[in-house]
C-alpha cells in the first residue's frame, strides 16, 4: 500500500489542478509543485 | 515463472493522476514505470510524483523507460551525449530493476525529437543496435530492453522485426520490453496470424510489457480503410487483452506489465472509469496466467524454433547484409526528409529513396508511407 502521507500529495496535486479547471481534462500539464530543479537535455 | 506484476506507467498530467489515484488508494498498483527523460526539463517533476518513485523504488518495484534517446539513429548526435548524461544523473537518484527504450530511430541531423520509425534490419542495423544497447547499459547499469515497434512500412517487415530483435538481443544480452498494443497495430495492419507472429519475438527475453489503446486513421487506401495507429489515447482493445493472454503464456520470464495511456486524453468521468476497469482486467490476466502458467513455462522457453514459418517472408531485409552504417544514415534522412515534405513525398520515397535501398523501398505500402508522414509531422521537433 502507498503510505498515507503520499496519497494526501497525490491527492493536494489534483485539488490544485481541480481548482485551477483541469482536472479532468489534462488541459495543463502542472500537476503540483516540482520536487526538484534538475535540470537537462530530452 | 515467477510473480509477474500488474502496474502503471506514470504520466504527470492531472486527468492521469485523478484517474488512477483510486487504484493507488486500493493498493493494486503493484509497480511502475517512469518514462525518465519526460522529467529531464528544467521544470523537473511534480513532489507527489518524486515521493511515488520512492516507495516504488524502496519496493524494488520502480522500472525506468526512455523515449528520446532514438537508439537505432545511425548518426551519433550531441543531443545523445547530453541524454547519457542526464541517464547517469537519473541512475544516481533512483534505482531502477531496468531500463527501456524503443526499436527504431526519431532522429536524424536536423531533428531533435520525433516518434520511431522503422529501418531496414539490416546487418549494420544490427551491429547498431547491439553497439547502443551496451552504452546504455554501460550508463544505467541495470539490465535493458528494446521495446517492440508498432509501425511498418510492409508486411516483411513485420515478419522480420522478431528475428531481427533475437539477433540484437542476444548479441547484447538485452532484453525485450514487449509492448502488445504495438504488436496488435501490426496485426489490425497486415491481417497476420498473432500466435504466429508472437512467436517470431524471443519471448524467454520479456521481463516487462506495456498494454494500452490506440486510434485509427484514414489510410486513403481502398482495401484498407483504416490503420491502427498506437496513440494511447484510448480504451484498450478486447484483442489486445486475448493478445496479452497468449503472450503472457510463452514468455516465462515475465516481471511487470504496465498499462500506458497518455496524459490530457482523458476528458470525462467515462474516460477515467473506463481506464480504471482496463487497469482491472489487465491485473486479472496477469494474476491468472502467472498462476497456470508454470506447467508451460518449460515447453515454451526455447522460442529459437519458432520462426522457420515465417523465414522466406523476411528476405527483403536480410538480403542488405553489405549494407554500412553510413548507407543507413542516408537511408534515414533520405526518410525523415520525405516524410516531412508530406504524404505524397512518403509514397514517393518508395522510389526515390537512395539506390541501395530501392529494391526494399519498392515493397514499402503507399497507406503506411502515409500514415508516417502525418505521425512525423505531428510529433517532429526541429533544431
Amino acid at each position: 500500500m502507498i503510505p498515507e502521507h503520499v496519497l494526501r500529495k497525490m491527492r493536494a496535486a489534483l485539488l490544485v489542478a481541480g481548482a485551477a479547471g483541469c482536472a479532468r481534462t489534462g488541459a495543463s500539464a502542472d500537476a503540483g509543485p516540482v520536487a526538484d530543479g534538475s535540470t537537462g537535455g530530452a | 515463472m515467477g510473480t509477474t506484476l500488474a502496474g502503471l506507467s506514470l504520466m504527470v498530467e492531472p486527468d492521469f493522476l485523478g484517474a488512477t489515484l483510486p487504484l493507488f488508494e486500493e493498493g493494486v498498483v503493484k509497480c511502475v514505470e517512469w518514462s525518465v527523460d519526460l522529467g529531464w526539463s528544467a521544470r523537473g517533476i511534480p513532489d507527489w510524483l518524486h515521493d511515488l518513485l520512492a516507495e516504488y523504488e524502496a519496493k524494488d518495484a520502480l522500472y525506468a523507460h526512455g523515449v528520446h534517446f532514438s537508439p537505432f539513429s545511425a548518426e551519433w548526435q550531441p543531443e545523445k551525449d547530453s541524454w547519457l548524461a542526464n541517464l547517469s544523473r537519473e541512475r544516481e537518484a533512483r534505482k531502477y530493476r531496468t531500463l527501456s527504450e524503443h526499436v527504431g530511430f526519431s532522429t536524424v541531423p536536423g531533428v531533435r525529437i520525433g516518434a520511431p520509425f522503422p529501418f531496414p534490419f539490416c546487418a549494420a542495423a544490427r551491429e547498431l543496435g547491439v553497439s547502443r544497447l551496451r552504452k546504455l547499459h554501460e550508463v544505467s547499469r541495470v539490465p535493458v530492453a528494446l521495446e517492440n515497434l508498432p509501425l511498418a512500412f510492409c508486411e516483411a517487415d513485420v515478419w522480420a522485426q522478431g528475428p531481427f530483435l533475437r539477433d540484437v538481443l542476444c548479441g547484447a544480452d538485452g532484453l525485450l520490453h514487449l509492448d502488445v498494443h504495438n504488436l496488435h497495430c501490426q496485426l489490425e495492419n497486415f491481417g497476420c496470424d498473432p500466435v504466429a507472429l508472437l512467436e517470431t519475438y524471443p519471448l524467454e527475453r520479456v521481463r516487462t510489457m506495456h498494454v494500452s489503446g490506440g486510434s485509427w486513421a484514414d489510410a486513403r487506401d481502398a482495401r484498407h480503410p483504416h490503420v491502427r495507429q498506437d496513440t494511447h489515447d484510448d480504451d484498450v482493445p478486447k484483442g489486445v487483452f486475448q493478445l496479452l493472454e497468449q503472450a503472457l503464456k510463452r514468455a516465462p520470464n515475465v516481471e511487470a506489465v504496465f498499462l500506458e495511456r497518455l496524459g490530457g486524453t482523458m476528458t470525462s468521468e467515462r474516460d477515467a472509469e473506463q481506464l480504471r476497469a482496463d487497469y482491472t482486467q489487465m491485473a486479472s490476466i496477469v494474476t491468472t496466467s502467472t498462476s497456470t502458467s508454470t506447467s508451460t513455462s518449460t515447453s515454451t522457453s526455447t522460442s529459437t524454433s519458432t520462426s522457420t514459418s515465417t523465414s522466406t517472408s523476411t528476405s527483403t531485409s536480410t538480403s542488405t547484409s553489405t549494407s554500412t552504417l553510413d548507407d543507413l544514415a542516408s537511408y534515414q534522412r533520405s526518410l525523415i526528409d520525405a516524410l516531412l515534405r508530406g504524404e505524397d513525398a512518403a509514397e514517393a520515397f518508395r522510389a526515390a529513396s537512395p539506390p541501395e535501398w530501392r529494391a526494399i523501398t519498392n515493397g514499402y505500402e503507399p497507406r503506411m508511407l502515409r500514415l508516417a508522414a502525418r505521425i512525423a509531422n505531428s510529433y517532429t521537433l526541429k533544431d
